[in-house]
């Protein structure tokens, strides 16, 4: 059982902490874009999706690991916390990995579909236009 | 069964966590939401992995296209986080007696969550006034073409119905089958057809009917609208992944949504209690259980905010 000691500090710099990670994704959403066309040695500072996506979704786990640990009290709470969230943690990591080889990864022999010829050449008309806001 | 009528034949039953039985059933309950979220989400990556053009690129749509802003969920982000931290303080209010300052701070919580619902319900009116909505977006070209065809008949037959005389109807039907024809022979454009569709009904004084019966035209006044503010045209006639983004958006976002309404519920409780008869020490327990409920919906939110308003790929 979580003691019951104060922890108006603990949580007002948790508070804190989670603005500043908030600020981060938000700033990370405005971090540019790396273009199929840019030449690694044009010196434009520049970021490629997954890098993005990788940096936003760190602070997320980041910010859940605060929240979790801090104002869900895991932090002071005894070992039943592992009994209870191990097996449901092992079963959402393992879900989307399990779909994964047959969709995500494109097991399969792919046969492009309309939607999928219409999305390339939306592709093809951005790249013209090097067009990039928001 | 006379051995176990016998007082000594079995120990008493005793708790085996030293915790209060109420957020032992709220954790475990946690447990089985956290499975129905990590579903939700799971199946979104998948899916979004999966949304790829001819070449195998990603293909889902970008927030240009499919109204997305950043700062709202930036904005929502914030009032979650504020509410978080406002009901652990108001926990710990309670838990030392100070009732008035407790309340206060649960009253702060039930605001935030108002205004959560309050921006979340702007976007979905931007969604809506967009169209971007599931089964509604045309995700090929041909198929934006179909849906133009199929709404010039439809202001054809609405028209031939309103304008009584033969002469107009078949003025009407010869200049509907015209562009129609252009239309699917790609000699025209759609937002050409649109144009044509407009002077067409400003000539015969049926202007406002095509206003509200139909959608083509609708998608044409707002690009118009907005190349004229901003110069730059986000609306589209169709696109491709449109409606798997639209339902795994409502979709995510929707039960998220009712889950903040349920949290409302929970917290109008001591509310109530403690507008009328003031709150006690003893209610710190159930505040407790209702912020470890709340913090959840504020974790979902945490996970849901960059994966939909600012992972790109």
């Amino acid at each position: 059982m979580a003691d019951h000691k104060s922890h108006d500090k603990i949580y007002l710099a948790v508070f804190g902490a989670l603005c500043v990670f908030t600020l981060l994704s938000a700033g990370a959403d405005m971090l540019p874009i790396k273009e199929a066309g840019d030449q690694p040695e044009s010196g434009k500072m520049a970021f490629s999706t997954p890098v993005i996506a990788v940096i936003v979704l760190a602070i997320a786990v980041a910010k859940a690991t605060c929240v979790m640990l801090y104002f869900m009290h895991l932090k002071w709470e005894r070992g039943w916390k592992y009994v209870l969230l191990a097996p449901t943690t092992i079963l959402a990591i393992g879900f989307p990995i399990a779909l994964m080889p047959d969709i995500g990864f494109h097991y399969y022999h792919r046969v492009p579909t309309e939607t999928m010829i219409e999305a390339s050449a939306d592709h093809a008309d951005a790249d013209a236009d090097s067009h990039h806001d928001d | 069964m006379s051995h176990s009528s016998h007082p000594d034949a079995a120990p008493p039953l005793k708790m085996g966590l030293k915790m209060a039985d109420s957020k032992l059933c709220m954790w475990l309950f946690l447990g089985t939401e956290i499975m129905f979220f990590t579903a939700l989400i799971g199946t979104y990556i998948v899916l979004r992995l999966s949304a790829v053009d001819a070449d195998g690129k990603g293909a889902w749509p970008t927030n240009d296209v499919s109204h997305i802003k950043t700062m709202w969920g930036a904005i929502n982000t914030f009032v979650l986080i504020a509410s978080s931290y406002l009901v652990v303080k108001s926990h710990e209010e309670i838990a030392r007696g100070q009732s008035g300052k407790g309340l206060f701070s649960l009253i702060l919580v039930f605001i935030c969550a108002v205004l959560f619902l309050g921006i979340k319900a702007y976007e979905y009116k931007g969604k809506i006034d967009h169209d971007i909505l599931p089964g509604r977006i045309s995700e090929t070209r041909q198929q934006a073409i179909q849906r133009a065809v199929n709404e010039i008949g439809a202001v054809a037959a609405l028209d031939a119905e309103v304008l009584g005389t033969a002469d107009i109807k078949k003025r009407l039907e010869l200049e509907h089958e015209k562009l129609e024809s252009l239309l699917r022979q790609e000699k025209l454009t759609i937002e050409e057809t649109e144009q044509c569709e407009v002077e067409l009904a400003q000539a015969m004084n049926f202007e406002k009917r095509i206003k509200s019966d139909v959608r083509m035209y609708f998608i044409y006044t707002v690009r118009q609208q907005e190349q004229k503010d901003t110069g730059h045209i986000h609306s589209q006639y169709y696109i491709p992944y449109g409606n798997l983004f639209a339902s795994c958006y409502f979709t995510m976002t929707g039960f998220h949504a009712i889950h903040v309404i349920v949290g409302m519920i929970i917290f109008f409780f001591p509310i109530k209690k403690g507008l009328l008869k003031g709150l006690e020490k003893e209610d710190a327990q159930y505040v407790e259980n209702a912020g470890l409920y709340w913090h959840f919906v504020d974790l979902v939110w945490i996970f849901l905010f960059p994966m939909i308003y600012i992972v790109q790929f």
